[in-house]
Order: C-alpha cells, then structure tokens, then sequence
C-alpha cells in the first residue's frame, strides 16, 4: 500500500468528499501558511470552486459557516492558526454547538473545523500554540484527533459525514508522519477508540501526538524491562469510547493518561473522572497525568521542555504506578 | 399610498400590527401571572419595522430576527398558539419546549430565526446563510434584524465587510431604537448618522422612520429589488422607539435613563393608532372595518392562550434529546448516574 | 452582626473598595444605571472617569481593561451577561492570562472580571444560562465562586486587590441569599477552602449555589439517618486548596462532587482526577459526581430541572456511598 503524510492522507479524504457531496465546501483563509502546507499537498484543491478563501474576520466566518448549514450545506472550515478557536469561541460553543438542541432538534448543523495545528512544536510562540479541544468538549461538541495518516483520512471522512459539529484536531507532529493510507475512501467511525498496542501490565491512554511518543516508550520499557504497556487511543475525545477503555482497564489496573493540553479541567482529568467514578473497583494504584502545566508555553527550548508532555515523563510515571 | 398597499394588503398590515400589539401585551401579563418564566423584551411601539420590512420581501426570504421581531410571525402567518405554547414551557411549542421566548424557531417552516440572547449573534449566522444563497444560485436574499446596541459588535462590522467584499445578498435592518437597555446610542456610536457605518464597508445606507410601515415598505421595496439583482448588501437603518423597558423586570430594577415625556412623545406615533388614522383618513378603509379586525384578533388571542394552557408540558427526559443529529451512545453525558 | 443580601455585601465590597484605593475603575455595559445591581449608586459617586459604561464591544473592552491595568489602574470589569466571556475570550485568556508571564513576568494585569448573575436564573434559556468557569480554569486564570455573603464580600476585595486577573463569579442562585457581613473592609485569601459544615462519613464538595443545597441535604441526613456529612466549599476554584481536601478525605474516605457547571471537562472533573491522582490511598469507594448534564440549559421547567443538580440526586449519591438503599 502507499504511504501518505496525515495531512495529506486527510486531504485527500476532504477534496474526495468535496467531489462526491455537493453539499460541501470548504472555507478557508487567505494566509501565506498555507502556501507552506499545500506544496505537500501535490493536488488540485485550491481550484475547485467549491473552496472559498475568505478575509481574516475568524470570528464571523466560523459564525457565518453555521448560517451555510441553516440552509443545507456542509461547510468545512479549515483553522490553521489555532488562537481562531479563541476569537470564535462564542461562534463555536454558543452557537454552532447549541442551537440545534436550542431550536428544538429541528435544525442540523453539519460542520466540519479542520483544525490544522501549527504550533508550539514549530516553535511558535506562546500565543500559537494552544490545543483547545477541552474547551470544545465542555461545550458538548463531538471531537475527533487522530494520531496516524490512516485514521486521520477516516476520521475527517466520518466527520464531514457527521451530521453535527465536529471539530478534527490534526496535531503538529503527527502532520509529516507517512503511514499506509487506503486509496479508496473509507470512514473510521466516531466514538470508536483504537489499542494501538496490546499490553497487560498497564494502559497508557494518549491523544494526538503522544500516541506515537506513548508506543515508542512502550517498545522501550518491553524490550528492556518485560514491562507490558497498552496504548489506548480515544482517536475520538468526544463522544468518548469508554467500553473499550473498560476492557483495557479491567485487564491492567493501572492508567496513566498522556495528554498535550493544560491538566486542569482538560481531556486527562475527563478520563480520569470517568474512572475514578465508573470504573473505580478496577483500579489497583492511582491515576496518572501527564500533561502541559497550566500556564503559557514560554518561547525558549529549555522552559518549553518543561511545561509539555514528553517521552521521560511518561517513562517517569509508568514507572511509579508499576 | 404605496400603489402595491391596496385596501386587503393595508388591512391586513393592521392586522399585523394589531396582533403583534396584543399578543405583546399578553405576554407581559401572563408573564405577571406567573404562565410565562424569564425575561421577557417586547418590542411595543416598534412593530412597523418588521411589518413593513417582511411585507415587501418575499416569503422565501430568510430572516433573523431580534428579540423584538415578534411582529415577523404575524406576517408570516405563525398560529400564535406555538409561541406561546413554547413561552410555556409545553412540547407543542415551536422548539419543543427547549429555546424559550428568546430563540423561536421557524426557520424550517416559516424561514424565521431567532436567535438573540447573544446581541446581533444573528447578523454574522445570517451572512453565512446569503452566501450560501449566492453559492447555490438560490433567488431568496437573507434580511437580518439588530439593535443600535449591536451597531458596536465586533462580529457586524466583519460581516459588513464580508458582505460587501463578496457582494452578497443580505439587508441589515437596524431596528434603532435609541437605547441599549439604558446606553443612548449618542453615546455608544462613533458617527452621528447610522448609515455613515455602511458607506465605511462602501456601501448603501438608506435610514426611515421606523414608525410608519407605508416607509419602511417603500424603502425595502426598492433594496430588494437592487439586493436581488446582485448589488449588493444594503443597510436600512429604521428608527423606531421602545414604549416598554428593556425588559419586563425593569419597574422593579428601578431604572432611571429616560424621560416619561419622551416617552409620551414616542407614544403619539405609535403605529396602532397612526396606521388605522392613516386608512380612514385617505378613505382606504371604514372605522368599521378595523374594529372587525381587532375583534378578530382578540378571539386569535384566547384561542392561542388556551391552546398553550391546554398543551402538555415535555417529559423530563426530553432535556438529553435533541442535542446531535447524529447520535451516539453516551451522549450527551448525563452529570449524573 | 448586621444581615445583608449577598448582592448588597458585593456592592458594598466594590464601594469601598474603591474609596480606598483610587486606582479602581468600573467598566462595563450599563454600569452607571447599574442592571446588574453591583454598580448601583457608583456613578454618582466616583463620577464618569470611574464608572464607565461601555457599547456591547465586549473584546474591546476587555483589551481596554488590559491596557489600562498595564498602565497602573485597577479595573473591576463586569459582564452583564455570563457569555459575554465568551465574546471576549481571546482577550481574556490569550491577553490577560497570559502577557504576563510573556513580559517576563515585568509588567503586571490587576484586572477583576465579575460575572453577577451566573447560572440558570429559571427560564433564560440555553444562551444565558451557562457557568463558564470551567473555560477560565482550563485557560489558567484565577476563579472564585463564593457561596454565601459574607464570602462574597472577602473574596471580591481578595480578588480585586490580586494583581492577576481573578473571575468572580457570583452564582444568581445565591444573589437574595442573607448573611451576617462585617461592616468593616475586609479580605478572605484566594486559595483558601472552607469547611461549611464539618461531619465525618462524607465529603461534599459542592460549588456557588450547590453549597447550600449540600448544608441542607447535611442537616437532613443527619436529622433522619445518622449520615455525618461534610461540606467543603472550595470557594476559590483555581488555586484550588488541595491541603484542606486531602485533610477531609483522610477523615471520610468518600467523595461527592456537586458542581453546576456541564460534567465533561468540568470542575467536578478536575477535583475527581485530582483525587484519583493525589489522594487514591486515602478515599474507599468510588466518586461521584453530580453535574449538569452536557447540553444547553433547555428553557421549560420541567427539562430545566432535569439537566441541573439538585437535591434529590445529591441524596441519591451520599445514600449509594455510604451503601444503603434510597428512602
């Protein structure tokens, strides 16, 4: 099979479904970051008519895509700086993720955020580099981070299908990573997570980027120490898998959750709650987060070391759970 | 008159008026009695605005109305009974119980959205829908309505720009009714005349009385006919005035920021006298005539109330139904077990 | 000692405040009329360059409030409406939560957001209903929720004399509640919990409105079934006091969280991850949580209630704790 980048793989799935469906569109703004991404990309998408480059008004643009779902369209807006989340919150959580329920469950908002991050990890500064999804998910919106090319063409192909917002978080790592991708288009359903590597002794459950930095440690401490990691991706934070979780957690008894958004009130302490409540009688040891402090990323190398989720501190938790 | 404001259509205007006036009214007082929970800003005084906006529109055109557009339902012929139903709370309202009186939605039925509890949440959501209309062809344009206290919101001055950059099909109506809650729109807006804001994102700013409905409509007239054939977004900015509070809980509040006597100024050209004046004046139509009207509009009234008091109310668990189009289990989470 | 209303306690909070210090400024949307009741009578006092209403610019307000709290002032800026946060959430987080620390920690923001008024007032509806603390807190910034006047007072002067930004938000459940206030100024330190009512079966640690609901289900319980109950009332949400939870956990061994804010990614999220990480040995049963559920506070009664915490389902949770079956 051919191996794709995950950005590429994912467009590959968004410029197929802007084809097959002529409901959709795709929004995006007029930026030079663009230029960057698109060389990679080697396809026609920016001259289908059915793409519309918009000025840098993020908040009314991300608003203005529900206003294309009111009337039947399919918008997928691309976010490619990820402080639009900020400028568009009230558009996001107070209208797009609302007003269906508002208006009774008679109207339908099939939206798509592609959120393309370019961020901390490209050495942007502190204001550039947030990864918003917790806030989305207290608003009740679906959303949807996959971790590989192959799950990420999938997951954005169920997303646009998805007949409500979904947000899709495309993290800076994972964007050059090539994998296998289908040529065919296919869909990995939402709310179905995936065991990326099986393992008794311990469930590692990480999102987005920490996936990879998840089963690299797990090979790691196999090979040299007998210790047997699972590595469970959500792929999707919500609605979350917790059937699946269950399983895992139910054979290994212990969990440290990785996650590279801030701790409090984010994804990890989510999961960890969902534990520490209904999954409590599997625990045998407490529930582990690795995730970014919860103040700015700084600028310089050393200090951003220190604020983010990284391979050593894993090691350093699975370590002390063990 | 108009030459398209025959004696049925002018009639019908009255009716319009009149209901939305009634049905203003009792809202307040079934709000007083304790039928209807939560705020409530009826838009007494300035029903001419959307009468004689939607009147010249059509009845395709999508609309996005403001907190005090209760007269768009009377337009578009909505049974009064929903509304109210939905004020109360009942599942036979037009949101199922859900959205309350701040957020009917029509949009289905009668192309009528209200979506107002943020201010002018409306106008960028609206902006959306006339560019979807030009990405389909479509032949509606989209009509949004906002307060002069909305003027200052960010998000409108970047749909301004977006409208006109990409020529889109869309009337800002601003219903100015000189006050956001108690800030003087002297006060909160940076150029004397409104429309001056329009002809900054370089284009038409066309500013009405928003008292007489024979203005508004000749005035909207005229843009939808300039918007349908692709000119471009037009701003009418109508100024009508508020006879009630912001809102009903204002008595209690005490607020001071007006005087009765401007007020009382306002009230002698409240549309529900000066419209009917207007008809019997120019022989249009006999006293007569409008009183049937009116008597009509009572027995809508209480058949509407009864109709919301008799309506079941929802079963508690419709409040986790509704949420996704698309379901999956475990959402929405519950809170609880 | 005198009782006063919890809305009076706050405004007399502000009022004095800035007799004492000239450097606070009120802004806001209708603050000279005062709607929201904290500002009421501060325009004829301190005048117009004190008291300044605002257009409905909320982002441009809130950037104002940065720049002129960077430039020496001390604005209490208050939201009439709790999503008007979300209007100006860049601002709040990416501006004010954060410049900071990319100053190099030179300059410094003493901005107070107020949020009166907050929560589900019966009948306003999914888009003014929220408690967006839960968003605050995940963006770093500091966030007191008192839950009783004489609370409220402390806490506003605490937060108000932080020179970080602090949200405070008053829960309008708890807004005609009476308390004994003291006359005097005084501070109640941010980061500091309270032990509402002291027991040692359970802990309760309830939020805003919630803590009442919770000394009532205490009082209750301990009346009927012998069930000591503790109430632990955080009152500052971020810092949050983990010295007096674990204190109480050692003593009880068993957790409810009621918090009026949606479940996931929520307060009550927060707390329980921070016992199944911190305190693990020290609790024997699992949490529970009660939360609003994750949608938009529907409008008919019926269904508001539904989605809510309330009492019942608090009795619910103690009861499955402490292993008995519901009455």
């Amino acid at each position: 099979m051919r191996e794709l980048s995950c950005i590429q793989a994912a467009y590959e799935g968004l410029e197929k479904e802007i084809s097959r469906d002529q409901n959709v569109y795709l929004i995006k703004k007029e930026n030079i970051f663009n230029k960057k991404f698109f060389e990679v990309l080697n396809n026609d998408i920016l001259k289908n008519d059915k793409v519309i480059s918009t000025p840098k008004s993020e908040a009314t643009i991300i608003s203005s895509a529900t206003g294309l779902a009111l009337i039947g369209l399919r918008p997928v807006v691309e976010l490619n700086q990820i402080e639009d989340i900020f400028l568009a919150f009230s558009a996001l959580i107070d209208q797009a993720a609302k007003l269906r329920y508002i208006s009774g469950g008679k109207l339908m908002f099939p939206i798509t955020y592609l959120c393309v991050e370019n961020n901390v990890y490209n050495d942007n500064d502190g204001q550039h580099s947030d990864n918003p999804y917790s806030f989305l998910i207290h608003g009740g919106m679906k959303v949807v981070i996959p971790s590989c090319a192959c799950d990420a063409k999938g997951l954005l192909v169920s997303a646009i299908r998805d007949n409500d917002p979904v947000a899709v978080f495309l993290p800076t790592r994972v964007l050059a990573e090539k994998g296998e991708v289908p040529e065919e288009q296919y869909t990995i359903p939402l709310g179905k997570a995936e065991i990326k590597k099986t393992g008794s002794d311990i469930t590692v459950v990480a999102t987005g980027h920490c996936v990879n930095i998840a089963i690299d440690i797990a090979r790691k401490l196999e090979a040299e120490e007998g210790i047997s990691v699972e590595v469970f991706d959500p792929r999707t934070l919500l609605p979350f898998d917790k059937e699946t979780l269950e399983k895992s957690i139910s054979k290994t008894g212990k969990v440290v959750i990785i996650d590279d958004s801030p701790i409090s009130c984010g994804f990890a302490s989510m999961v960890s709650s969902i534990l520490m409540e209904e999954y409590y009688e599997y625990l045998k040891r407490p529930v582990r987060r690795i995730t970014r402090e919860d103040i700015p990323i700084p600028f310089s190398k050393s200090l951003k070391k220190y604020v983010l989720p990284n391979s050593e501190k894993l090691e350093n938790a699975i370590r002390s759970i063990i | 008159m108009h030459k398209d404001l025959n004696k049925k259509k002018c009639l019908e205007i009255f009716k319009q008026l009149y209901l939305t006036r009634r049905y203003s009214e009792t809202v307040v007082d079934l709000g007083d009695k304790g039928y209807i929970r939560g705020p409530l800003h009826p838009g007494l005084g300035m029903e001419a605005v959307c009468v004689g906006v939607l009147n010249a529109i059509d009845n395709n055109d999508f609309i996005g109305l403001s907190h005090r557009g209760q007269a768009a339902y009377a337009v578009r012929n909505v049974k009064i009974g929903i509304l109210l139903a939905e004020q109360f709370g009942k599942k036979d309202g037009c949101n199922h119980g859900k959205g309350g009186t701040m957020h009917f939605n029509l949009f289905n039925e009668k192309r009528l959205f209200e979506v107002d509890s943020e201010v002018a949440g409306k106008v960028p959501i609206f902006t959306g829908v006339a560019l979807g209309c030009k990405l389909r062809g479509l032949k509606q344009i989209s009509v949004v309505f906002y307060g002069d206290g909305g003027m200052s919101e960010g998000w409108v001055h970047e749909s301004m720009n977006l409208a006109k950059t990409f020529n889109l099909p869309i009337i800002f109506v601003v219903e100015n009714n000189r006050y956001a809650v108690t800030t003087k729109v002297e006060y909160a807006c940076s150029v004397k005349n409104l429309t001056d804001r329009a002809k900054a994102y370089g284009f038409e700013g066309i500013e009405v009385d928003g008292m007489d409905v024979e203005k508004i409509y000749t005035v909207t007239k005229e843009s939808v006919l300039k918007v349908r054939n692709g000119s471009g977004p037009i701003n009418i900015i109508a100024n009508t005035y508020r006879f009630c509070g912001h809102f009903t809980a204002e008595k209690i509040l005490n607020l001071h920021y007006r005087s009765q006597e401007e007020v009382e100024e306002w009230e002698k050209r409240d549309p529900i006298l000066t419209w009917p004046q207007k008809l019997i004046e120019e022989g249009i139509c006999k006293r007569e005539e409008i009183e049937s009207v009116k008597e009509m509009v009572e027995k809508e009234i209480i058949e509407a109330v009864e109709f919301a008091k008799s309506s079941e109310l929802p079963t508690p668990e419709d409040a986790l139904r509704g949420m996704y189009a698309t379901e999956y289990p475990g959402i929405p989470r519950k809170g609880w077990f | 000692m005198r009782e006063i209303r919890y809305l009076q306690a706050v405004a007399e909070a502000l009022n004095n405040e800035m007799k004492i210090n000239e450097d606070v400024i009120v802004m806001g949307e209708d603050v000279r009329e005062s709607l929201r009741g904290v500002t009421k009578g501060l325009y004829n006092i301190f005048g117009k360059d004190r008291v300044i209403d605002f257009p409905i610019s909320e982002q441009g307000m809130i950037g104002c409030g940065i720049g002129s709290a960077i430039s020496g002032l001390r604005p209490v800026i208050e939201f009439q409406i709790n999503e008007f946060t979300f209007f100006a959430f860049e601002q709040l987080i990416l501006q004010s939560q954060r410049l900071r620390f990319y100053s190099g920690g030179k300059i410094k923001i003493p901005v107070t957001y107020i949020v009166p008024g907050s929560g589900a007032r019966g009948g306003i509806s999914g888009q003014h209903s929220d408690n967006p603390y839960s968003f605050l807190i995940h963006g770093g910034m500091k966030v007191v929720i008192p839950s009783c006047a004489c609370d409220a007072k402390g806490l506003l002067v605490s937060a108000i004399r932080d020179n970080d930004p602090v949200a405070v938000f008053l829960p309008t459940r708890v807004l005609a509640e009476k308390g004994e206030v003291p006359e005097e100024q005084y501070t109640i330190p941010l980061g500091k919990a309270e032990i509402k009512k002291t027991g040692s079966d359970i802990t309760v640690v309830a939020t805003g409105h919630c803590v009442n609901i919770a000394i009532d289900i205490a009082r209750k319980l301990e009346a009927e079934e012998g069930i000591s109950v503790e109430v632990f009332d955080p009152r500052t949400l971020l810092p949050f006091d983990k010295e007096t939870l674990e204190k109480s956990i050692s003593k009880t061994g068993k957790v409810v969280i009621i918090d009026d804010s949606p479940i996931s990614c929520g307060f009550s999220n927060e707390v329980a991850a921070l016992i199944g990480e911190e305190y693990f040995s020290k609790i024997k049963a699992p949490v529970k949580i009660i939360a609003r559920a994750d949608v938009p506070v529907p409008f008919s009664e019926p269904l508001e209630e539904y989605v809510l915490p309330n009492s019942e389902k608090l009795e619910k949770a103690i009861y499955m704790l402490m292993g008995r079956t519901n009455a």
